[in-house]
């Protein structure tokens, strides 16, 4: 009788009881997309694709796919790297890059070439922060510090 | 941006970083070849932190205690362990982006150049080279104008200013 009376939900008001089931639905409908329906490539904003390559990096497990690319190499857009005739071998991954590289400037800062963008920390939460800048530190580099 | 540093005979003193979904070795080598010189990730440390996408950010009830101000929420995410994993995706993405740099024949990253790029287009496989348009050294201080966008928006820049110049 309260859901026929209310006015705010007309489909309350038409079918007071199953009009809860949709509501129900609808309230868990990004769970089940994600977890279901989304394909693997889709983007929202990141793909699962993009979000098991960072998880498995993070957590050291094998970031390698075998049996091939899962990707469309014939589509319009696909791009690649080229291989060398004459690869090299690096002795370090600790690529660096030299901001300030100019004889004019007094502080130049050696920052790795793969930093923390700036997000907005105010909303992110202390425990986060701390433990993006002692990811940071553990390398020595650095994230940029913005409060947006 | 590249293109007009180089075109002012600025590029050697000024470094360029970039960001913006750019999460892979792939994507920093592309963004390399495009003229930056380092990237910076947010979303992807989130990721590592324990992210899961679920887009509630804004609203303080993130599941995972990344974007959260509520201390019971925050206590979710551990920060010694994922001190450790923000280590790791840093560590693994770059010994990632080493293995691309190694099978071009490069010893650095900023070596990749639009040159080192292959794209499929409509009119067949072409490098990303042939496909962006590129600014001869000191050519903007020489006065050319090498592409539309330097003819309509450099005549309306000033140094003083970011308003621009008023037009005939």
């Amino acid at each position: 009788m309260r859901d026929l009376r209310q006015t705010r939900h007309s489909v309350l008001r038409n079918y007071p009881l199953i009009g809860h089931v949709r509501f129900l639905l609808e309230w868990i409908r990004p769970e089940i997309r994600q977890y279901f329906v989304e394909s693997d490539r889709e983007m929202v904003p990141f793909s699962r694709q993009q979000r098991s390559l960072i998880y498995q990096r993070a957590k050291g497990e094998s970031d390698k796919r075998p049996f091939g690319t899962q990707l469309d190499v014939g589509a319009l857009g696909y791009e690649w790297i080229n291989h060398s005739l004459l690869p090299t071998a690096l002795p370090t991954h600790d690529f660096r890059v030299t901001i300030g590289a100019h004889s004019s400037c007094t502080q130049p800062y050696s920052a790795s070439v793969f930093s923390i963008s700036a997000m907005s920390f105010g909303a992110s939460s202390a425990n986060a922060i701390l433990a993006l800048n002692g990811g940071a530190r553990r390398c020595g580099w650095c994230t940029t510090r913005w409060w947006a | 941006m590249h293109n007009t540093l180089v075109g002012l005979n600025l590029r050697e003193r000024i470094r360029l970083g970039c960001a913006g979904k750019v999460v892979s070795a792939f994507d920093i080598a592309r963004m390399m070849a495009l003229g930056a010189d380092w990237w910076n990730a947010a979303r992807g440390y989130m990721f590592a932190l324990g992210c899961i996408q679920a887009q509630s950010c804004h609203t303080g009830h993130c599941p995972t205690g990344v974007t959260t101000q509520d201390p019971v929420r925050q206590k979710a995410l551990v920060v010694p362990d994922k001190t450790e994993r923000v280590h790791r995706f840093h560590q693994h993405t770059l010994i990632a982006l080493q293995e691309l740099v190694q099978a071009a024949g490069l010893t650095h990253p900023g070596q990749i150049t639009a040159s080192h790029i292959v794209r499929g287009t409509a009119q067949g496989v072409t490098l990303l080279a042939n496909q962006i348009p590129s600014v001869a050294p000191g050519a903007l201080l020489a006065g050319q104008m090498p592409h539309e966008v330097f003819k309509l928006y450099w005549p309306l820049a000033a140094a003083d200013s970011f308003a621009p110049l008023k037009t005939a």
